[in-house]
């Protein structure tokens, strides 16, 4: 349910033919060219979906008087429609998930005059459900030279660590350790790094493309061997969601741990991780939602 | 001329002295200083207070009393400065960075070229036209200014600044500070931002090592602007415009929050670790919005110390932790987690030594030992932090610092920083440490120069401190470099002066003796030899038993350069001035003083300043006071016929001896009645011979009056005679003009005046020699002014002629109004003989022809007023001495009166009656002794009505 308040402040007396209120919810995709080829991005371009179409009006055509008038109204959040679902707001790369909120005043001016429009974005999270047991374990991992592709040139070096979970909450931070054994080449910097991967399906063909979010250094120079350190990222907040996978499309987060080397050499790992909404949002987000 | 007729007449009337009337009082009626400093608390409209609190003579004493020597000064100065920051804090400020700040920047300092990369510094100026306009748009605008700006910044490709001076650099720094101010005030805190994230990310270059930690402190300078910029508009945000209700406070306290939680989240998405840690720390205290609790706030200190493992360089990673610290500390009093820096330090500890290793290859880019020093301000802070007011910890990082290897850097910083009763307690294992250590860049006297230190401020326990010392100094003198030596024991002089016993002192000084002498090192150490004897003198109890070690004055001799002997030589007769008993009687003391003053008096020369001179006068003047040989008074006169041949280039010191010698005939004069005579003679013989030393004019008047007197007292007319003599002779050689006495120019006369009356005074007394005329001395007096030439109008002359008039009138007397014993004067002498009387009738008459004479030119001159003041004087003692039945006397004293009259508007108004009333209470005293005195009295106060 949406409740809010429209406020209108009139210096005089206003003649109006109506105000609306309407409430859209769109998934918008697009197809990356990259995976499918330019022309078929531009011709195969994927229909958004629309997840919410509702509208409410305020006021029959009249009179606003002068001063503030205000409006309270309250809007049924439900998807009626095939996914019959509400998705969370999200903003990608080739997938956005968008709901907004648009107030239309008819006015009758003159013959050009327009109508009076404000357009108002607001964001949907899903209710926290507490993460499954069997998510929180640790995850080990060692990365040596056997990860590396060009293994020849390769320094011999061994990397282990673990990540705390993987599963793991958007707004609680990525946690988890690593620890240089051995190396044999300095290391220049090891990094952590967040990446989405959105999958765009349809019948005659899909893409699936991994856009990096963020990226973040954890090690600076060739550290220390055996001293454990911490992994931490704190994930951006606009641009993670949990993960999600639907018929027509996937929205799913992986982490890369990238090792670089003096000498120009990287080694990677990759972890796949599911992003879930374990505990509510700060409780000020509700207050200043909208504001 | 033809000179007049004088006759005495006889006193016939008591003279009776007016005592004033007394009152017993509790203070000094001179004595104001201490009143004054009272007063500034009392009275608030006091003049103490308007001069901010410090009276001017109280200050005067103040510094009286500090510039004795300089250590004291500093102490007093730095107890000065510590009770000014109180008021700010009640807290010590020792865990204060800013107290540092400067220390750092002063010591680590490069000529090497400095490179700087940032975008800001050239842009600015010109996007500043466009940004005050732009700033005042709405707020939908605002996003899309700061999505443009965000854009404009990235054209702007990163500027290389290439060797800057470390001037420019910091120049360029103040700048970046100023440019962060200026956009965060100019709503473009994103901007801001940048420029506090590029300042981070210039933390991480190293190139420039030995700057490293003053580039450290100018970066975090401006990252602490940032946090204070971001903290403080959180505050105010929070707080709400005052008077809000508690929805709307509730309401803006939520927004100060999101803010900041924005602020934490921008923060972590920065790519680099090194900037995204420090800037984190540096808005560490947004925090508190978040939460309050302080055991999350240890979380994130714990967390931060972790990630903090991530960084490799260890300088770089040091100095961070030491960023941690400083934001940590005023947030939480846990020390925990500094306790955890500390274990990671441990860990990453060996990296410094494989750094070490690789710097001692290559000792052109830094030294082993100046690259471990950059190290030293981050951990002595991290140290102090940690042992601040508590012992916690103390124990755990000695075992710890134990257990590493290469452990000289943190032992080093541990003696620095903690307190002095810990090292005192652990002081043996200190020096088992520093004995094992051998840490490269760090010597064991770099070590051995705190724990020295640290035990003079706060000694070990009583019974330890036998075996410490030895041990000590085994490890001491197992140094071979002469600097490192020195240096170590600069530190450890205190201590032994303080907690030991003499022998240890001369031992000490012993060993330096023969130390210093190697190759002549001295001559590289004049500084620190002269330190340790300051501190030695300073902490021992008594300077006698100093001054008669047998190697104290071989150490003297250490000193070969003549400016730094003659300083030592002042300083140790100045804390023998201030700190040795009452009174010395030791001949070997008096030695080795007498050897110091040697010393300084053959340093003064011709070219020697006035305060040098005086400076050095009052020390050795200080010692001779001091010597006292008690009972033994020939000794003591072979004392001073010693150190009249010693100090013979200094003025003062002969005016004192000459003193003492006075004093002493006067000590002589009653224990030993048979022998005194001659040593009494010997006394003022002395005198006699050293006074015409003297250079000074007046000084050697006065002394030779003295002399005079004092022989006159103990019945040795001869030499009496003789130093009179010489003094008249001396008033031809007082320079006629005005002469320069402490800057002013000063005429002499009033001297002169003052003087020739005390010299009268002691005249009448003295009788008159076989040898010589009647009243030789009067004569010559009388005949050295008439010679003189004074100043054109001077009254002078005319002064001191009624003065000699007054003398004959005593003269003249059946008795004199005082004797000295023993001493037969004139009036016993002559016994009142016609012809003496006659005689002294006669000068009386030459005096006042003398008078007379000078109030003419005095008249000729205009002085009117001056003629008509002396002319009453005249006057009033003819009305008194002379024998008014003479006419020509009587007549006299009309005409005198009479021009004194003619003159009368220039004088004050009371003077002619109060001489009136003066004459009448003369006629009354004598009205009932003698009546026909009485009436040729009256008799003249009737023609001076008539006329």
């Amino acid at each position: 349910m949406l409740v809010g308040c429209v406020q209108f402040h009139c210096p005089s007396e206003t003649k109006h033919d109506g105000i609306l209120l309407t409430l859209e919810g769109v998934v918008n995709l697009q197809l990356s060219s990259k995976t499918v080829g330019l022309f078929d991005a531009f011709y195969n371009s994927v229909k958004p979906i629309n997840l919410l179409q509702n509208s409410l009006e305020l006021s029959s055509p009249g009179k606003l008087s002068a001063g503030n008038s205000e409006f309270h109204f309250e809007l049924p959040l439900v998807c009626k429609k095939e996914p019959r679902k509400l998705y969370e707001t999200y903003h990608g790369v080739f997938i956005s998930i968008n709901y907004q909120l648009k107030c239309d005043v008819n006015v009758k001016r003159n013959f050009l005059g327009k109508s009076l429009q404000k357009v108002q974005q607001f964001c949907v999270q899903y209710k926290p459900a507490p993460l499954s047991e069997e998510a929180t374990r640790a995850v080990p991992f060692s990365l040596s030279m056997i990860n590396a592709k060009d293994r020849v040139t390769m320094p011999r070096f061994l990397i282990t660590g673990c990540l705390d979970r993987i599963e793991s909450c958007v707004t609680m931070p990525i946690t988890g350790s690593l620890t240089v054994q051995h190396t044999e080449a300095p290391i220049r910097s090891i990094e952590m790094q967040l990446v989405r991967v959105e999958t765009c399906g349809c019948d005659e063909g899909y893409s699936k493309d991994a856009t990096e979010v963020q990226t973040i250094q954890i090690v600076d120079g060739n550290v220390m061997p055996k001293l454990e350190i911490p992994i931490y990222m704190v994930l951006p907040r606009l641009f993670t969601c949990p993960t999600l996978l639907t018929k027509n499309f996937k929205i799913e987060f992986e982490l890369n741990l990238v090792v670089l080397f003096k000498e120009d050499h990287s080694v990677n790992e990759n972890f796949k991780i599911v992003l879930k909404r374990a505990t509510g949002p700060l409780p000020n987000k509700i207050t200043t939602a909208g504001r | 001329m033809a000179t007049l007729e004088w006759a005495c007449a006889p006193r016939c009337y008591e003279v009776t002295k007016n005592h004033l009337q007394r009152h017993a009082t509790q203070e000094h009626p001179l004595k104001q200083l201490a009143v004054s400093v009272m007063a500034a608390d009392n009275n608030p409209l006091s003049l103490a207070l308007a001069l901010e609190g410090t009276d001017p003579l109280s200050k005067f004493a103040r510094q009286e009393q500090e510039l004795n020597d300089p250590l004291t000064q500093m102490a007093s100065e730095f107890s000065l400065s510590s009770k000014r920051g109180i008021p700010s804090k009640s807290e010590d400020n020792t865990l204060n960075w800013s107290t540092r700040r400067l220390g750092i920047l002063n010591r680590f300092t490069t000529n090497e070229k400095l490179s700087l990369s940032t975008s800001f510094l050239c842009t600015s100026s010109t996007e500043g036209g466009g940004e005050n306009f732009k700033a005042q748009t709405v707020v939908a605008d605002k996003v899309k200014y700061r999505l443009e700006q965000l854009d404009n910044f990235d054209d702007g490709s990163m500027r290389h600044m290439m060797d800057l001076t470390q001037q420019e650099y910091i120049q360029r720094f103040d700048q970046l500070k100023q440019e962060l101010i200026q956009s965060w005030h100019n709503d473009q805190r994103v901007k801001a931002l940048k420029i506090a994230i590029q300042c981070a990310k210039m933390l991480s270059d190293t190139s420039v090592l030995h700057f490293y930690p003053s580039q450290y402190v100018l970066i975090t300078d401006i990252l602490d602007v940032f946090g204070k910029l971001v903290y403080e508009r959180l505050r105010v945000k929070a707080a709400g415009a005052p008077g809000a209700s508690a929805v709307v406070l509730q309401r803006e306290q939520d927004a100060a929050r999101d803010t900041c939680q924005n602020w934490f989240y921008k923060i972590a998405s920065i790519r680099e670790l090194l900037p995204r840690l420090y800037l984190e720390m540096a808005i560490f205290k947004c925090y508190e919005f978040l939460t309050a609790a302080q055991k999350e706030i240890k979380e994130l200190l714990s967390r931060l110390t972790g990630q903090l493992r991530g960084i490799a360089d260890p300088l770089v990673s040091i100095y961070a932790r030491c960023y941690l610290v400083r934001v940590g500390v005023p947030v939480t009093t846990s020390r925990t987690y500094i306790r955890d820096n500390f274990t990671d330090l441990f860990t990453i500890y060996p990296q410094i030594f494989r750094l070490v290793a690789r710097y001692n290859l290559h000792p052109e880019i830094i030294t082993a030992s100046a690259y471990l020093q950059l190290y030293a301000p981050a951990l002595d802070f991290m140290l102090q932090c940690l042992l601040h007011q508590s012992d916690l910890y103390a124990q755990e990082m000695l075992s710890e610092c134990k257990q590493l290897k290469n452990n000289g850097a943190v032992l080093l910083s541990i003696l620095n920083s903690s307190k002095g009763d810990f090292v005192a307690t652990h002081a043996q294992e200190f020096l088992e440490l520093i004995n094992q250590c051998d840490t490269p860049g760090i010597s064991k006297s770099q070590l051995l120069r705190p724990l020295g230190g640290c035990v003079s401020n706060c000694a070990p326990l009583q019974e330890q401190r036998v075996p410490f010392l030895n041990a000590a100094f085994q490890t001491i003198n197992t140094l071979t470099d002469p600097n490192e030596y020195i240096n170590c024991v600069e530190t450890w002089a205190p201590f032994v002066a303080q907690y030991f016993t003499i022998h240890e002192v001369n031992r000490l000084l012993g060993e330096l003796n023969s130390r210093m002498c190697l190759g002549k090192a001295y001559e590289k150490h004049y500084g620190q030899l002269q330190s340790i004897i300051t501190r030695i003198m300073q902490n021992y109890r008594s300077i006698e038993l100093l001054l008669i070690q047998p190697n104290f004055l071989p150490y003297l001799d250490l000193f070969h350069k003549e400016s730094v002997r003659v300083e030592v030589c002042k300083s140790i007769l100045n804390y023998y001035r201030q700190n040795s008993e009452e009174r010395t009687c030791d001949a070997v003391v008096t030695n080795a003083l007498m050897f110091l003053g040697k010393i300084l008096n053959d340093s003064v020369n011709a070219l020697s300043v006035e305060d040098e001179r005086r400076q050095i006068s009052q020390l050795i003047n200080g010692f001779i006071n001091k010597v006292h040989f008690g009972r033994d008074l020939e000794k003591q006169l072979s004392f001073y016929v010693e150190a009249r041949g010693t100090f013979s280039n200094l003025d003062a010191v002969y005016v004192t001896l000459v003193h003492a010698a006075c004093k002493l005939t006067m000590r002589s004069d009653y224990r030993q009645a048979t022998k005194s005579l001659g040593f009494v003679k010997a006394c003022i013989a002395y005198c006699f011979i050293t006074i015409p030393s003297i250079s000074s004019v007046q000084q050697k008047m006065d002394l030779y009056l003295l002399c005079g007197q004092l022989a006159l007292r103990h019945l040795c007319l001869g030499q009496a005679d003789a130093c009179f003599e010489a003094a008249l002779q001396l008033v031809n050689e007082l320079p006629a003009a005005s002469v320069d006495f402490e800057g002013k120019p000063r005429c002499l006369e009033r001297y002169l005046v003052a003087y020739l009356c005390n010299m009268l005074a002691t005249l009448i007394i003295v009788p008159d020699s076989p040898e010589q005329d009647v009243l030789y001395f009067l004569r010559l007096l009388l005949e050295i002014v008439g010679r003189r030439s004074f100043k054109s109008n001077s009254t002078a002359p005319t002064i001191i002629y009624l003065h000699a008039l007054d003398m004959l009138y005593v003269q003249s007397l059946e008795q004199f109004p005082y004797h000295v014993d023993g001493v037969i004067s004139n009036d016993s002498l002559y016994g009142h003989d016609a012809k003496f009387l006659a005689e002294v009738n006669r000068l009386c008459g030459q005096v006042v022809d003398s008078i007379l004479l000078q109030l003419k030119s005095l008249g000729a001159a205009q002085q009117q007023r001056a003629q008509a003041q002396l002319a009453m004087e005249l006057f009033l003692r003819i009305v008194r001495y002379a024998d008014l039945e003479m006419e020509p006397l009587c007549q006299l004293a009309v005409k005198l009166w009479l021009l004194a009259n003619k003159a009368q508007a220039q004088l004050d108004t009371e003077t002619i009656p109060q001489t009136l009333c003066s004459v009448e209470h003369f006629y009354k005293l004598i009205k009932d002794s003698s009546p026909t005195r009485a009436q040729t009295i009256a008799k003249l106060l009737l023609r001076m009505r008539d006329s």
